[in-house]
């Protein structure tokens, strides 16, 4: 308190040492909107000058000013008024709120430009929009906002990192995601180490926290990028952080904070009535089946044991288990095992901002915020993040003034190993059998009755005879989520100094630079007794750095030359540099399995193992970008980047024009706005470091896709020349675009409509093509594909009601796309990620990331061919069996004020995309799928598959009465064990319709009263509740189908014990002082 | 406005300058060369890949050695596979194989090392003529070659014959030097090698003259002429049978009911014990006295450190004795077949005790069922091997002799076991002078 008094005595000194200095007369009055509310916190600006002043609870203020000058009246979310001081000495003034016509968006350099003079297809989401989302994660925060944007969640772990793609995909090899600008530099938005299994990586745009960013652009066409050359093909996102408010003396405190809490928002369901085993007998050795006997068929009360012999004490309930000799039990714990790995996640989130500025020369932005999640899964899941920045500006004199923005940023997380994994929470936790109760997952092992010590730190799950004698098959989920530990911590911090300097009223320089860096240390502990490769114990650790640095220097100037031709122009230089590192270490077989420790030198010489891999690429380019301003109402855009990088040592140049046409702009009538605009850009993708050279490579003989190998370094090293061979000759990945669009509103402004239509080529796609293997290498890489990608976006919003107090606000947005390779010659396909088996792959002729895989064989009319029995047949071939791009996307929201009040809600959807149901497939293999605990009765003799055998008509038997076209036929533990389950051929009948809607987000606040607001001594407040992800229809069974096996990859569309999406609901409180 | 074209300019300059971007291209992360010693280490460890890992697991199955048990293992049970199947094979076989061992060919020559020269021969030869055994036609000598981006798949037999000169030519080179190395463990020198893979080659080709030349040229007098990959206690240094059933993929692989363990198990119909004979302890090396189901991986010929013999003295011996046999030299074939079971009575430490020439007439106890002592012999080869040898060697024996020892057919809807190996999709996708898939069931031509 005491700090805050002496920060008002500061800042009266210096208001009356303004009013000692200042000439002329003071100005009182009140502002208020237009409901005659008085608006605290409006900033009042002698315009021309740096002299303003903040108005106080109840919208009053007081400014020195001279007769003639203009005072500039401002509040966020209003459009500003300008009044010319006259004779009179009290100037009220209302503000009407703010509507499209004030709309700005950011350029790709970073300079503000009106939305009505933009002729791009620019999309600008303001900042409340994403902090009202009550995501944690940036990008997450945009779903649903913009046509043309598709964000992916990756799952609901915590600090999961999303996908961004704009418009469709471009490239095969390339980078897929957006260059991100923030502050006129560029930021890194690397993702690397997705894969099928692991954990869920983060996004690096996700750093950033959503309160510290006044807008985000997002510019989708190739016109608009152009300047960026060869880093811009998939888009450009700009990012405009807060800046300190100008305003001598002026001082604004913001606080916020909000809790949500998490809950898983789809689940698998399992089966409870079969027991674990095969062929009907329960078993707790077979294979870890649950096609055992039915449980309610069993004598009851408790089982019998084996006591003579090995036993395990577990340390969670402190039970001892003997071997089971008779299953007697009715027992069922799928709800046991369920609640052991799920619990309500918890966010808590902070955030300090602070705008200050000492003297009318420099304004600082400072802001801290934290985060503090715990995950939905009941271990050790969590992400904590600290974030701050200081955005300082001064004014060195008139014509020079520095930025410098700087940002640090900490986070801390422990993640759940997912996916296709021996380790992974998902695969262990819904194969297990119902009868088995996982919760003793950790305990000592007796050998027998006469073992006095034990072993601790034994690993009991349902497939290892269930008393841990040896490490599980799969892990037990309770072993995964507490034992395995997958710890990450990130520092990064960021600087970005700028110096503009006003060369002439029409021209000015600036320079800029940006460092962005960071360390991102992962780790992964497999305790011994794990199951896999780490029976023994295994711990890696990678240290990743990546530093981006650039300087950009350019001019900005205006000419005009009559009324009928203006000239704005930016020509610049930009340097802009990448250096990558990584260090990785493993260690193998502990020698101490003790897990108090872990350390990398636990093993013998020859289990410690480091890796490393390190990179630097330099782009050296030249640009510039025209505007011209002709006859008022025609706008032309001329811009062009010339640049050498590191792979593309020759010079390569990307051109764009863009002419956009004011055709009406009264701003009231029926047709109050129309612009038809029309661009044509170049954009391109540098071929990807090393590529030009074939490699010779230690090596290693076995089957390494089933795992067991022999490496040559216990063979005295072994070298071999590599499957791919090198090309030196590659040229860029260019992609061309053209776009058309208008922006328009209707009916005195109510209504705006913009749409854009545009259709892009990606040429030269570099692609390892297979070659035989017959000539040597396997793979070549060559320029050779071509991605061609169209579409259609539609944004509206409708003011459908306003009067008084009450306004009432209709939005959305509609994207279609088609996104099909068009060439990719000498390769069958390109598998993105997923499997050998189905994957997500590219080929020629097919949709961009399409699902790939073991397909019905068809008769020629289309339908499915089928076996004597009546079972259908598998194509010798494997084909595309599904498309996970949406035939559409689209957002749908409305917003409703009422006084005090705001209500919001945005709704969701995606049409049309396909996803696999790895997960239900296997779940069928194993006998856990509810549909596998069918029990029917055979209505005729029905065949069993690969059997001479039949099920006698009225024989009631576990499973389904099917009919592929060929007779019905018995759907039963032999088809779903075979090629009726995940591990068969016929993976088409695991592709299915992952259409969603979503409710993404409804919000409610309230203004809190000035009357309150006082007694704290806040400015304003605000008061609300958010739910996210709360309403979710989809036909996809099991899981949101959101989520995708291998986290932010250009490969889409694939479910295999991915870890779980999540609703939220959360409150938050923010409160301005 | 001029001067901002000049200050354009100045940035266009700058950027024409290719001072920055120079030079940063040159992978700082690999090799991009390597000595030949490390060369030809690589191209005999991936022996490993074709007699060892995932192919003696397939052919093993289809011949009922070993059973498929669990997920996709129970699926190739059934003999389902496809051109997905064995695309890792042919990679291992042309990629890491075929080329690798031309590249040290190449250095060797360049060199002037003919000894190096000679064993990389060998190797690929053993490469080409397995590929050719497996999957019919394959490329021979457009293989590896920036003039053949296609390269021409030539007929099965001369490219056996082609490796059978090749595998000649790096005997004389290698000649006398040991081909015990970093990988291999073994008494014998690389000609010793070279003339026993020549005696399985021949013998594949029906030339039982040349097959018994070759057995007897290899003189592989004991075990200690086995050709085996070595194995350690190492990460990844461990049998790969070990590797798949205990740390990779438990139970897709068991030994449970497959024909082998019930030829070998007491108390069967077909057991082959008799007399003379206990395969009590042989049993008990391939099957885990634990469970009864799963392979024994504690201390038999999936033991954590066991060597596994590419080629061994048991197929050189039994070799021998079918070629002799067919060739009615009765008393060597019947040698052959006694050291084979000498040295088994040393390895499982049970009682094999020699045939004489009555136990193999048609009323004796090693008939096999067969009316001619000739036609015993050969059964008795032909089973000892099976009994003995596990994967590529067995199955080849299975085709050429249609099934002359009676493996069962695990597919009610099939009348013989798979006669091939597919094709691999990639090299349909990619190579134009690709001849077309053949199914499975199709014989090879040497045995058609």
């Amino acid at each position: 308190m005491k700090k805050r008094i002496n920060l008002l005595v500061t800042l009266l000194s210096l208001f009356l040492f303004q009013v000692a200095v200042a000439q002329g007369k003071t100005i009182t009055g009140t502002v208020v909107d237009e409901s005659g509310v008085p608006l605290p916190g409006a900033t009042v600006l002698v315009q021309g000058t740096s002299n303003g002043v903040s108005t106080d609870f109840d919208g009053n203020y007081a400014i020195q000013a001279e007769v003639g000058q203009t005072l500039e009246f401002s509040f966020v979310g209003y459009t500003k008024q300008f009044v010319v001081v006259g004779s009179s000495d009290t100037i009220d003034v209302s503000l009407a709120l703010d509507n499209a016509l004030e709309e700005v968006v950011v350029t790709a350099l970073g300079l503000e430009r009106k939305k009505d003079n933009d002729i791009s297809s620019a999309t600008l989401i303001k900042s409340e929009n994403i902090v009202k989302s009550g995501e944690t994660g940036l990008l997450q925060g945009v779903a649903g906002k913009s046509s043309g944007v598709l964000i992916t969640q990756t799952s609901g772990d915590p600090g999961a990192g999303a996908f961004i793609q704009i418009r469709g995909q471009n490239t095969v090899l390339g980078d897929s995601s957006p260059l991100i600008i923030v502050d006129g530099v560029p930021i890194s938005n690397s993702n690397f180490g997705s894969s099928t299994a692991g954990v869920v990586q983060q996004s690096r745009l996700n750093d950033i926290p959503a309160s510290d960013i006044a807008s985000m652009t997002i510019l989708k066409g190739a016109a608009a990028a152009a300047v960026w050359g060869s880093g811009a093909a998939n888009g450009v996102v700009v990012i405009q952080t807060k800046r300190g408010l100008a305003g001598a003396g002026r001082l604004d405190v913001n606080f916020s904070t909000s809790i949500s809490i998490d809950e898983v928002n789809r689940e698998h369901e399992k089966q409870g009535v079969f027991g674990q085993g095969a062929r009907g007998v329960w078993s707790s050795n077979a294979s870890g089946l649950s096609w055992g006997d039915k449980i309610a068929d069993r004598a009851g009360g408790s089982d019998t044991f084996n006591t003579s012999g090995p036993y395990f004490v577990g340390d969670v309930t402190g039970a001892t288990y003997y071997p089971v000799t008779e299953k007697n039990s009715r027992e069922v714990f799928n709800q046991v095992n369920r609640d052991m790995i799920f619990r309500t996640g918890l966010q808590q989130n902070y955030n300090l901002g602070i705008n200050f500025s000492a003297s009318d020369k420099s304004s600082t932005y400072f802001s801290y915020t934290r985060l503090d999640q715990k995950g939905v899964i009941n271990g050790l899941s969590d992400y904590d993040r600290n974030t701050f920045r200081i955005n300082q500006t001064n004014k060195l004199s008139d014509k020079i003034e520095t930025r410098i923005n700087t940002s640090f940023i900490n986070i801390k997380s422990n993640r759940i190993q997912t996916g296709s994994n021996l380790n992974g929470l998902y695969l262990g936790y819904l194969r297990t059998a119902p009868d088995f109760n996982n919760t003793d997952y950790i305990g000592t092992y007796y050998t027998g009755p006469d073992d006095a010590v034990g072993r601790p730190n034994s690993h009991r799950s349902y497939r290892n005879r269930q008393i841990g004698e040896a490490a599980g098959i799969y892990n037990n989920p309770g072993w995964t989520i507490n034992e395995v530990t997958n710890p990450n911590e990130v520092m990064r911090f960021t600087v970005a100094p700028e110096v503009n300097v006003t060369l002439s009223d029409n021209l000015k320089f600036t320079g800029r630079y940006g460092m962005d860096f960071y360390v991102d240390r992962r780790e992964n502990y497999y305790p011994a007794n794990s199951s896999g490769d780490w029976t023994r114990g295994g711990f890696y650790k990678n240290d990743y750095s990546e530093t981006v640095q650039n300087i950009n220097l350019f001019l900005n100037g205006n000419e005009s030359f009559g009324e009928n031709f203006g000239l704005n122009y930016v020509v610049g230089y930009v340097l802009e540099q990448n250096d990558y590192y990584r260090f990785s270490s493993s260690t193998n077989v502990f020698l101490n399995p003790d897990p108090s420790k872990q350390l990398v030198g636990n093993a013998v010489n020859g289990n410690i193992l480091a890796d490393e891999y390190k990179s630097k690429e330099v782009k050296n380019s030249a640009y510039y970008s025209l505007s011209f301003d002709l006859f008022k109402n025609l706008l032309v855009d001329v811009a062009g980047r010339l640049e050498r990088t590191t792979t593309l040592t020759d010079l390569n140049f990307y051109p764009a024009v863009t002419a956009g046409y004011v055709a009406k702009e009264s701003g009231s009538g029926a047709l109050s706005f129309l612009k038809l605009r029309a661009s044509y850009g170049q954009v391109g993708i540098s071929p990807s470091l090393y590529l030009n050279a074939s490699n010779f490579i230690t090596s290693t003989a076995g089957s390494e896709g089933w795992g067991d190998y022999i490496d040559g370094a216990n063979y005295g090293g072994t070298v071999r020349r590599s499957d791919t061979q090198g090309n030196p000759d590659l040229k860029v990945e260019r992609v061309t675009e053209t776009e058309f669009g208008f922006d328009s509103r209707f009916f005195d402004n109510k209504l705006s409509l913009g749409f854009t239509y545009y259709d892009r080529l990606t040429t030269d796609g570099i692609l390892s093509v297979e070659v035989p293997a017959t000539t040597g290498f396997t793979s070549r890489y060559i320029n050779a594909a071509e991605i061609s990608n169209t579409g259609v976006e539609f944004d509206f919003s409708y003011d459908l009601y306003k009067s008084g107090d009450f306004s009432m606000n209709l939005f959305g947005n509609f994207t279609a796309y088609k996104n099909i390779v068009e060439k990719l010659p000498d390769v069958s396909r390109v598998v993105l990620s997923g499997f050998t088996s189905t994957g997500s792959v590219v080929k020629e002729g097919e949709p961009f990331a399409a699902i790939f895989g073991g397909a019905y064989e068809r008769n020629a009319d289309g339908s499915i061919a089928t076996d004597a029995s009546g079972f259908p047949l598998i194509a010798d071939e494997q084909a595309v069996i599904g498309d996970p791009n949406p035939d559409f996307r689209a957002g749908l929201g409305m917003n409703l004020d009422y006084k005090a009040l705001n209500f919001s809600f945005l709704f969701e959807t995606s049409q049309g995309n396909d996803m696999w149901a790895g997960t239900q497939g296997v779940l069928n293999y194993f006998g856990i799928h509810p549909n596998t605990a069918n029990e029917s009765v055979a209505p005729v003799d029905l065949p069993i598959y690969n059997s001479s055998n039949v099920i006698p008509a009225g024989t009631t038997f576990r499973g389904n009465v099917g009919d592929f076209g060929g007779g019905l036929v018995a759907l039963q533990e032999d088809w779903y064990r075979t090629n009726g389950g995940g591990f068969g051929d016929l993976d088409e009948q695991f592709i299915q319709d992952a259409s969603w809607i979503k409710l993404r987000e409804v919000s409610l606040n309230y203004q809190l009263p000035n009357s309150l607001l006082k007694t704290v001594g806040a400015k304003s407040g605000q008061l609300g509740v958010a739910g996210r992800n709360l309403l979710l229809i989809t036909d996809f069974v099991g899981v949101d189908p959101e989520v995708n096996l291998t986290g932010a990859s250009k490969g889409r569309g694939l479910d295999y014990f991915t870890n779980p999406g999540t609703s939220s609901v959360l409150l938050n409180l923010k409160l301005n002082f | 406005m001029k001067k901002y074209i000049y200050l354009f300019l100045a940035g266009a300059l700058i950027t024409a300058c290719e001072g920055p971007v120079e030079g940063l291209n040159d992978n700082p992360n690999q090799f991009t060369d390597s000595p030949i010693s490390l060369l030809l280490n690589h191209t005999l460890l991936n022996v490993a890949s074709v007699a060892e890992a995932e192919p003696a697991r397939i052919t093993a199955i289809f011949t009922d050695q070993l059973t498929g048990f669990d997920r996709q293992y129970g699926t190739l049970n059934t003999y389902s596979t496809n051109a997905a199947t064995y695309e890792s094979l042919w990679e291992d076989i042309f990629q890491r194989g075929i080329t690798q061992a031309q590249i040290v060919r190449s250095k060797a020559q360049e060199g002037g090392n003919t000894q190096v020269d000679g064993i990389a021969a060998i190797l690929e030869a053993y490469y080409f003529a397995e590929a050719a055994l497996l999957f019919n036609d394959i490329p021979f000598s457009e293989v590896n070659n920036p003039e053949f981006p296609d390269p021409n798949f030539e007929e099965q037999e001369s490219v056996l014959r082609g490796a059978i000169s090749m595998l000649t030519e790096g005997a004389s080179k290698a000649g006398s030097a040991s081909a015990a190395n970093n990988v291999f463990g073994t008494s014998s020198t690389w000609a010793q090698v070279a003339e026993a893979l020549k005696a399985r080659y021949y013998l594949a080709l029906g030339e039982y003259q040349n097959a018994h030349s070759s057995a007897v040229a290899a003189n592989f007098t004991s075990k200690d002429n086995d050709w085996s990959i070595k194995h350690s206690v190492a990460n990844y240094g461990e049998n790969l049978f070990w590797q798949f059933e205990v740390e990779q993929r438990q139970d897709y692989l068991r030994v449970q009911n497959s024909y082998m363990s019930r030829l070998l198990k007491e108390g069967e119909d077909i057991y082959r014990g008799n007399a003379k004979t206990d395969e009590s302890s042989r049993y008990d090396y391939y099957v885990s006295s634990a469970n009864g189901l799963s392979y024994n991986t504690t201390d038999g010929f999936a033991a954590q450190t066991a060597s596994f013999p590419v080629i061994s003295f048991e197929e050189v011996q039994l070799i021998r004795a079918e070629a002799a046999a067919r060739l009615g030299v009765t008393d060597d074939a019947i040698a052959a077949i006694n050291a084979v079971r000498a040295s088994n009575a040393v390895k499982h430490g049970a009682t094999y005790d020699a045939y004489v020439l009555a136990d193999f007439e048609a009323d004796g106890m090693a008939s096999n069922g067969q009316s001619t002592v000739s036609m015993a012999l050969i059964h008795e080869a032909l089973f000892e091997k099976y009994c003995s040898v596990i994967g590529l060697p067995v199955f080849q024996d299975v085709l050429r002799t249609n099934n002359a020892i009676g493996v069962p057919i695990k597919n009610a809807n099939e009348t013989t076991i798979p006669q091939r190996f597919i094709y691999p999709a990639s090299e349909e996708a990619s190579n134009s002078n690709f001849p077309g898939f053949v199914d499975q069931m199709v014989k090879t031509d040497i045995y058609n």
